[in-house]
């Protein structure tokens, strides 16, 4: 039976040898590469572990505005955020929506991707439709969104449209629908992309396994799932984790420019809280130590995900 | 093999050292830092440029200036809410603009007392301009150590607006002056498909009509107190709340009103939607003529045991003012010749006519092009004055507050919980 690994390296490549007599001139090669990899390894200290901590640190501090004196804090910004309801609304609002979206986007972006991999009739052109999303803009795609959901927008048109009109509202400014409108638009931004890349994946794996499995009677449902979807098991957690990482951590985007965390607190998100915190309402150590909170949160759920997804064979 | 790859160093090396030495002229800093070091440039940090109201006017003004002073250019920087943030950072990096043009409210309420700019009593008497500003826009801008945080310019006057012909259709005779009446008058709006007051709940325009409503069972000095300290423990203050709640739940506001913003609230009165909404003289120049045309405006109606004798406004002379920048200080020449330009009788004419501006500096002009905003400025002592909170509210508070209105809007929220959230946005004040 043939293996199927993602890596491909089938074939193991040829260690260089150095050729005898010119023992010298590979050293010089690795060094060379080591001194050319500093620029880089200094910009990544610099723009990427030094923000990092610079995150941890302003978190233990009082800093209650960007021209303000800056005091130490140590621990007392824990306490105010675990008091403060606000938080807890926004934790609650990221944990609804990574349980809605992420599930939502990766099982139906799963679904498109393997019918887009069967090479339907028109499949290029629905490759290139459904990655429209992602050529699009943030804002411009927030944009659309509020204008279809505004009380006189696209949405409540087609309702009224279909004779639908008493369920027509102002979703954006309904507690209970704000959310919901956010969630949405997470999962068609992120299910168009993610699903070609499932199906770029899914090309790859040879049509004999599920030639093989209608032969043995499957239909494809049952093949999906129980064929292919094994085969790129790692690959489901690496794509997982990005749209988790990006929900987690790009949400704040979306609410600015859709509701600003409102009406009250029904569309604050945890990441949103970090920046309308940071750049609104100008309390830096609260926003950073929802920051770490947000870090934490992010690597565990990493750690996680690989680990459910990761390739059982 | 050791020479080419000797030709690939170089090349890298030359291509990174041309990078490097590209990168500060690729980065957009440095039109911006140019125009810092160059002496005969005012970098202007303003709000008006694009879409908010006076922005044409501001903008031919500064080309007359220029065209005026030969030699001197105005650099306009030009952001909406989220200047004040702006201009925190580049404060911070001491690369701020010479003049800022901003409202007194949030963020700004500190900058002078942490040097982000400089007190302006000095200059306002050195250049002789202490009689061309109204003596109540000066009190106003004047803060509690006697230090003059900037030139007034723009003030309003902030009534509700009553469109008679909505009204007159549902069966509502007089402009409401009483809580009774305006819930009487909201349910005749409803029955013919009008909503009656409509307010921006998501944000500024919610929280000072929300202000205004608690402030009918407040004094002035209540109300200071009572948003300088979010202590709305007050009898006034619960009384308030109760008014509010009553309104509320009687339907008085627009549907989904926790969720709305000011752009959805001017365009619902715009576009007759709505028949009442409170607008700032700024909104109320925006209103199209055969709107205005059958709009009133007056103040919030009363309720029994009111502190107040009139239906209320709110007037204020915090709006746009001229701030200056400690670098600005280093250009105080152009900066001079700058504000004697924006106060002179013609500039601050135009901003009257041609934009409907009320403002803080002394004028004759009266606005014939804005008929609702001179209606406004004819309210005297027909109604009654409330406190714009903006000036006491500290900059910790403003965006719990904001959100603490939200949730105020939303029906079902009791006066205990409408307490307990304004309460809670001073917290970490």
């Amino acid at each position: 039976m043939t293996t199927l690994t993602t890596t491909p390296d089938g074939t193991a490549a040829p260690r260089p040898v150095p050729p005898s007599g010119r023992s010298s001139a590979p050293r010089t090669l690795r060094q060379g590469g080591t001194v050319l990899a500093v620029p880089a390894l200094v910009w990544y200290l610099l723009f990427m572990v030094g923000p990092l901590l610079a995150i941890f640190v302003i978190a233990a501090l009082h800093w209650p505005g960007m021209l303000q004196p800056v005091s130490y804090a140590g621990l007392d910004n824990v306490r105010t955020v675990r008091d403060d309801p606000v938080f807890w609304d926004a934790a609650r609002n990221t944990a609804v929506q990574l349980a809605v979206a992420l599930p939502l986007m990766i099982v139906c972006a799963y679904m498109l991707g393997y019918y887009v991999a069967q090479r339907p009739p028109g499949h290029r052109v629905i490759r290139y439709l459904l990655f429209i999303p992602g050529l699009i803009s943030t804002p411009a795609k927030a944009m659309v969104f509020y204008a279809a959901l505004s009380p006189d927008g696209l949405v409540n048109g087609a309702l009224e449209g279909v004779g639908l009109g008493s369920l027509t509202d102002a979703w954006l400014a309904s507690p209970s629908t704000a959310l919901a409108c956010l969630i949405a638009l997470d999962v068609w931004s992120g299910i168009g992309f993610t699903a070609v890349l499932f199906a770029a994946r899914l090309s790859s794996v040879p049509d004999e396994l599920g030639e093989a499995a209608q032969l043995d009677g499957a239909g494809h449902w049952r093949t999906m799932w129980t064929v292919h979807f094994p085969v790129i098991r790692d690959y489901v957690g690496v794509v997982t984790m990005l749209q988790f990482l990006w929900t987690l951590f790009g949400s704040a985007q979306h609410v600015l420019l859709l509701t600003q965390g409102g009406p009250g607190t029904s569309s604050t998100t945890l990441s949103f809280l970090v920046y309308q915190k940071a750049f609104i309402a100008a309390d830096l150590g609260y926003s950073q130590t929802v920051g770490v909170f947000l870090f934490l949160v992010g690597l565990v759920g990493l750690l996680a995900i690989r680990r459910v997804f990761r390739q059982t064979y | 093999m050791r020479s080419s790859l000797t030709r690939r160093d170089l090349l890298a090396a030359g291509t990174g050292l041309a990078a490097a030495a590209a990168l500060p002229a690729l980065s957009g800093c440095s039109a911006l830092a140019a125009a810092d070091s160059d002496p005969d440039t005012l970098v202007v940090h303003t709000q008006l440029g694009t879409t908010a109201p006076g922005s044409p006017t501001y903008l031919k003004a500064v080309d007359r200036f220029q065209d005026e002073n030969p030699g001197l250019k105005i650099k306009n920087l030009i952001n909406g809410d989220d200047l004040g943030q702006v201009y925190e950072t580049s404060r911070l990096a001491r690369k701020e603009a010479d003049v800022v043009m901003v409202n007194l409210y949030d963020k700004t309420l500190a900058w002078t007392d942490v040097d982000a700019t400089v007190d302006v009593m000095p200059y306002l008497d050195d250049w002789g301009l202490r009689d061309r500003v109204l003596p109540a826009a000066l009190s106003a801008w004047t803060d509690g150590k006697g230090r003059l945080r900037a030139f007034p310019y723009f003030a309003t006057n902030w009534p509700v607006a009553f469109n008679r012909a909505l009204l007159d259709r549902a069966g509502v005779d007089e402009i409401p002056t009483t809580g009774d009446a305006l819930i009487a008058a909201a349910r005749k709006l409803r029955a013919k498909g009008i909503a009656p007051v409509t307010v921006g709940g998501n944000d500024w325009t919610g929280q000072k009509l929300l202000a205004q409503i608690i402030q009918t069972y407040l004094s002035q000095e209540e109300a200071r107190h009572a948003y300088s300290t979010g202590d709305f423990g007050s009898r006034g203050a619960r009384e308030g709340i109760e008014y509010f709640t009553t309104l509320r739940d009687a339907g008085v506001f627009a549907d989904k009103a926790q969720g709305l913003t000011s752009d959805t609230m001017t365009t619902q009165y715009n576009t007759r939607s709505a028949a009442i909404e409170s607008a700032m003289s700024s909104a109320l120049a925006k209103v199209p003529a055969e709107v205005a045309r059958h709009t009133e405006v007056g103040g919030w109606p009363l309720a029994d045991g009111a502190a107040h004798e009139h239906p209320t406004i709110i007037r204020a002379f915090t709006l746009i003012g001229f701030w200056i920048s400690p670098n600005g200080v280093r250009k105080i020449g152009h900066v001079e010749k700058f504000l004697r330009f924006m106060y002179r009788p013609d500039t601050v004419s135009r901003f009257i006519t041609e934009s409907g501006r009320d403002m803080a500096v002394r004028s004759d002009t009266v606005s014939k092009g804005f008929p609702l905003v001179a209606a406004a400025q004819r309210l005297g002592s027909g109604v009654s004055e409330v406190l714009l909170p903006d000036v006491y509210v500290p900059p910790a508070a403003t965006q719990p507050l904001i959100t603490a209105t939200s949730t105020s809007f939303t029906r079902g929220t009791s006066a205990a919980k409408v307490r307990a959230a304004l309460e809670s946005a001073y917290r970490s004040a």
